[in-house]
Order: structure tokens, then sequence, then C-alpha cells
């Protein structure tokens, strides 16, 4: 009662904005349920049987799980090993720029395509890469090669899907990393250059150590969302024809679940990948806190 | 000593033209699609480079203002960007607020349980099932009161109120003030930069947000603009349109690129205001996560 009078306001206040987090947030983990049961629109969430693991058994048996798991990994292994460093490279080179004024304008280009809606890069990719309208075409016949119907193409795929992210983000990523870079003390870089060290040398022994701690801090995180791909973006450019190698558990779970009224199956396939993001950004967090001695870590 | 002036000069132009490139790729589709969305049939339809429009016309972008979807979807976008923020804005202060009191009851298990949403989500189906259940499918509001619950924003929020010095609140508390008014008085007139943050991140993402409208909307008087323009650009749906009202409609390319132009257009002009706020909001977030 005390603690009501004491913070009534407050609590007001919170209670008001806590609700949303409460409904919208933890509100869908009772449907989450489902994934345990045989769901009949008819009889709702808790009047629908319950079937215990069989949808998960189902699962571990189809094929289709294994595509979807094999393609969301390899995509974030991609991600991982090309989207992730060409931020960092972008910010070393921008970095040795001297002329403040072409810095500026490279920022703010780059940073442009971070703002842009998946509907219209995406949109923009497919009207590029197009054999019939496309500047890709052109481009290639300057090489003497014939025109290639790249979103028709499944092995074609992953490296669109990689390169429109680093395409994307490769301006936006850079700014942290670019921050880090500006906070190296000039002293040291002056008295590299009297010792006689070149530039090249002087970005591997001076300026790629120093931006270290964030580079792994940054690399840690990233590994949290290794089973969620962007479905914004993925959902533009895939098409059946790509299935095989672009099908992804979210729009796999878009198409069968919604589209199909499976819900109980993709439901258990949601539950499968929500389970293992936690676990490893669990686990993400624990590394980032060892390896900078409880300094670092998001909680 | 002659090989090390060669390098000197030899590094910094190849970076400067890396730079160049790369700035090149991001600025070129939009001189393309401009002057498309510009051209005349004939010359929307040829293949290759286009850097100005030939046969100049506003002929796309008449046939897409025709197009009644087009004002419905900027008006449901405005709708939830204008809705939508403010909202998620209210949210926010009322959630970070009371946690950055030292005295507020439980607030550590508050805290937690916040950030515990940022980490587990129910997923697609458990999600679409409670929006049914709240028969908040093929309603506009489902734009708007899911996305106010943003457990990150809250954060960011919670670490700047508690910066702001103690002495200042209880100065205010001793003289009579109650929680209410050094809220509104004192607390977020200091904290007007990180709202502007926060609120433009949350513009940003009504702006480019298509997913709740594919997943929960089905009406399409209630499409926002992305999703409007995904029918256009992506899965081909103005042509009957043009075709029915028009013996000679432009070209399909000039459409889809106008519709580019007009769906980007509430990006393009919040850009600076943008690049003025987010490179400090991306830093708050990054560093204090």
């Amino acid at each position: 009662m005390k603690t009501i009078r004491k913070h009534g306001e407050l609590l007001a206040l919170f209670l008001f904005a806590f609700a949303f987090f409460i409904v919208f947030k933890y509100g869908p983990l009772y449907g989450v349920v489902i994934a345990f049961k045989d769901f009949k629109v008819v009889d709702g969430i808790w009047g629908s049987p319950w079937v215990g693991f069989q949808h998960f058994q189902e699962l571990f048996q189809s094929s289709d799980f294994y595509r979807l798991l094999k393609n969301t990994l390899l995509l974030n292994f991609y991600q991982l090993l090309f989207a992730f460093p060409a931020p960092i490279i972008l910010a070393i080179l921008l970095n040795e720029v001297r002329s403040r004024y072409f810095q500026r304008f490279i920022q703010t280009t780059m940073y442009l395509p971070h703002f842009v809606s998946w509907v219209i890069m995406s949109g923009l990719l497919i009207y590029f890469l197009s054999p019939t309208t496309g500047i890709m075409a052109d481009i290639m016949g300057w090489f003497g090669k014939e025109p290639i119907f790249f979103m028709g193409k499944k092995e074609y795929f992953r490296s669109i899907v990689v390169g429109s992210s680093i395409l994307k983000d490769l301006g936006w990523g850079s700014i942290i990393y670019f921050a880090a870079l500006s906070g190296i003390n000039p002293e040291i870089q002056e008295s590299a250059i009297i010792d006689g060290a070149n530039r090249w040398q002087r970005i591997i022994r001076i300026n790629i150590p120093s931006i270290m701690p964030t580079v792994s801090i940054m690399f840690i995180l990233s590994l949290g969302g290794f089973l969620s791909a962007n479905f914004e973006q993925i959902i533009n450019l895939l098409n059946p024809v790509t299935f095989e190698t672009g099908d992804v558990i979210d729009t796999y779970v878009y198409r069968v679940g919604l589209q199909q009224f499976q819900y109980s199956y993709t439901a258990a396939i949601g539950l499968f990948k929500s389970l293992v993001g936690l676990v490893l950004i669990l686990g993400a967090n624990l590394t980032v806190k060892k390896l900078s001695k409880g300094e670092n870590g998001l909680w | 000593m002659k090989t090390r002036k060669w390098q000197d000069l030899i590094t910094p132009a190849i970076i400067y033209l890396v730079l160049s490139l790369l700035a090149l790729i991001v600025v070129y589709p939009f001189i393309h699609v401009t002057a498309v969305s510009f051209s005349g049939r004939g010359e929307a339809l040829r293949s290759g480079f286009h850097f100005f429009p030939r046969d100049f016309e506003w002929r796309a972008y008449r046939e897409l203002l025709e197009y009644p979807f087009i004002w419905s979807g900027y008006a449901n976008t405005v709708f939830r960007m204008v809705v939508g923020t403010l909202l998620t804005l209210l949210v926010t202060v009322c959630a970070a607020y009371p946690l950055s009191r030292p005295d507020f009851p439980m607030k550590r298990v508050l805290i937690m349980l916040i950030l515990f949403t940022m980490i587990f989500d129910g997923g697609i189906v458990p999600n679409y099932l409670l929006i049914k259940e709240l028969h908040l499918l093929d309603s506009r509001l489902v734009y708007v009161l899911p996305t106010a619950a943003n457990a990150f924003q809250v954060l960011v929020m919670l670490s700047f109120f508690r910066s702001i010095p103690d002495a200042l609140i209880e100065a205010a508390r001793i003289d009579g003030a109650r929680d209410m008014r050094i809220l509104f008085r004192i607390v977020l007139p200091l904290s007007i930069p990180s709202l502007v943050t926060i609120g433009l991140w949350s513009l940003v993402h009504h702006i480019n947000a298509f997913m709740d409208n594919l997943l929960y909307v089905t009406d399409q008087s209630k499409y926002v603009l992305q999703q409007v323009v995904r029918q256009i650009l992506i899965e081909n749906k103005l042509d009957p349109f043009t075709t029915a009202t028009n013996l000679v409609p432009p070209a399909p390319e000039s459409l889809k690129m106008a519709s580019v132009i007009v769906c980007s257009l509430p990006v393009l002009v919040l850009y600076p205001f943008l690049l003025k706020y987010f490179e400090k909001g991306t830093m708050i977030g990054s560093v204090k996560g």
C-alpha cells in the first residue's frame, strides 16, 4: 500500500507501457503451445487436442526441414564471411582519406541505401539484373558474354542476397568502426611514421589491432542472429525457381503456415528457431563477457 | 627513396578510386530511376544505362497518381508514421522513466522482463494467432500497436534518463513537485535529443515496414505504401489497371520507376535530419547496448 501511494503516478505510467509488452511480446508465447497440439481454428488454441512432440518428430524426419536449415545456415555463413568484414574494410579505407570533404561525401552517399526499404532495393535489383531491361545484360555484353536470367537461377540466389546486404549496410555498418579508428591516439601514428613504417604497415600493426575489441564484439553479437535470415529481404527476392537454395525458415513458415494453414507444424519450426536463437545469443553474450572480463556484454 | 614516393602516390589514388566507384554504384540507380521515370515509351523500354530522360514526359506519374491505392497507401503510411511514432515515444518514456528512478519497486526484475522480449520471439504463427484473437486482422491499428513495445528503445531511453543528475530531480521534489510534473518540466525538456533520435528510428521503421501488412492485412484499401509499390514493382500488378484506362499506356518500366520515386520521397525528405541524428544514435545503441 505504501509503495502504491508513494509511487502512484509512476506506477500508473509504467503499467500503461508494460501492458504493451505483456500483450504484444508475451501474448504470443501463449500461442506457442499449438506446436504441441493439433490446432484447429474452430476448436481454438486451448480446445485443440494435445499431441506432444509429434510435430517435432515429423519435422526432424522431413527433407524440407533439412533444406531450410541448410539454406538458413549457409546464407548466414556467407553473410558473416563477406558482409561482416566489408564495413571494416570501408572504414579503414575511409580513414586513410585526408580530405574531410571527400570523406563526408562518401559517408553521406554510402548511408543512403540503409534508409531505403527492401521493397525498393529488391525491386531495383530484379530490374537491373533482368536479362531484357537490366544494365547487367549490357555490362556482360561488353565482355562478350550472353545475358543471364539471374533471378531465375538457383545457383545465384545466395550471392544476390549477400551482395545486396553488403550494398545496403556497407556505409551504415562502417560508422562504428570509423569512430573506433578516429579514437586512435595520433601520436602513435606519428611515431610509427618517424620509425619509417609505411601505410600498409601502419594499417596492419596499428589500425587493425586498435579496432579489434569493437570487431570481436560485433562479430559475436552477429552470431546471435545466426538462425534468423532477413525476411523482408528474402521474401522479395524469392520465387518458386529459387526455393531450393533460397527458402529459409521464416519464408517457409509464412508460405506453408499462414497461406496453407498448417499452423501447428510451422509453429513447431518457429519454436525450434526461437529456441536455438535464444541459446546462441545467451552463449554469445557469455563469450563477450568472458573476453572483456565482465566489462561488455548486453546485460 | 624513389619507390617510397611512387607508393605514396599510388596507394591514395587507389583508395580514392575504390571509394568513388562505390559511391557511383550507390548513386547511379537513383539517376537511372529518375531518368527512366520521365522518359518516353521507346526510351524507357531501351535496355542499358540511362543518365537523363529523353522524350521527356510526365505520363508515368500522371498514370500512377490516378491509381487509387497509391493515395490510400500514402495515407496509411502517413497514419502509421505519425500515430505509430507518437505511440512509440509515449510507451518508451512511460516504461523508461519509472525504471530510471532508483527507488522504483522491483526494478531489476522488470528490466529483465523487458530485455527478454528482445531475445525471444514467439515466431510468425503465434504472433498471427495473437493478432487474430485480438481482432486486429485487417485493421490499421495492427501497424501501430505491436511496434510500440520496443525493448531496445526503452533501454536506450533508460540509459539516457539515468545520466540526468539526481540532484536536479531531488531539488524539484523538495520544492514540492510531483513525479508527473518533474517528468514534464525537467526530464523531458532535457531529453529532446534522445527523443528525436528514437522518434526518427521509429519514423524510418514505419516508412519502410511492410511485413505486418503482408502478414495481417488483406484489405487493399488498408495497404501501406510499401506494399502497394511492392505489388507494382515486384508482382507487376499495375499493368491491368493502366491498360484498362489507356489505349497507349506508358512503358511499365516508367511506371515502376515512378513508383520507386514516389515511394522513396519521404525518406529522401527526411535524409538530412536522419544524417544529423542517426550517427550519434548508432553510437549510443551499439556502445551501451
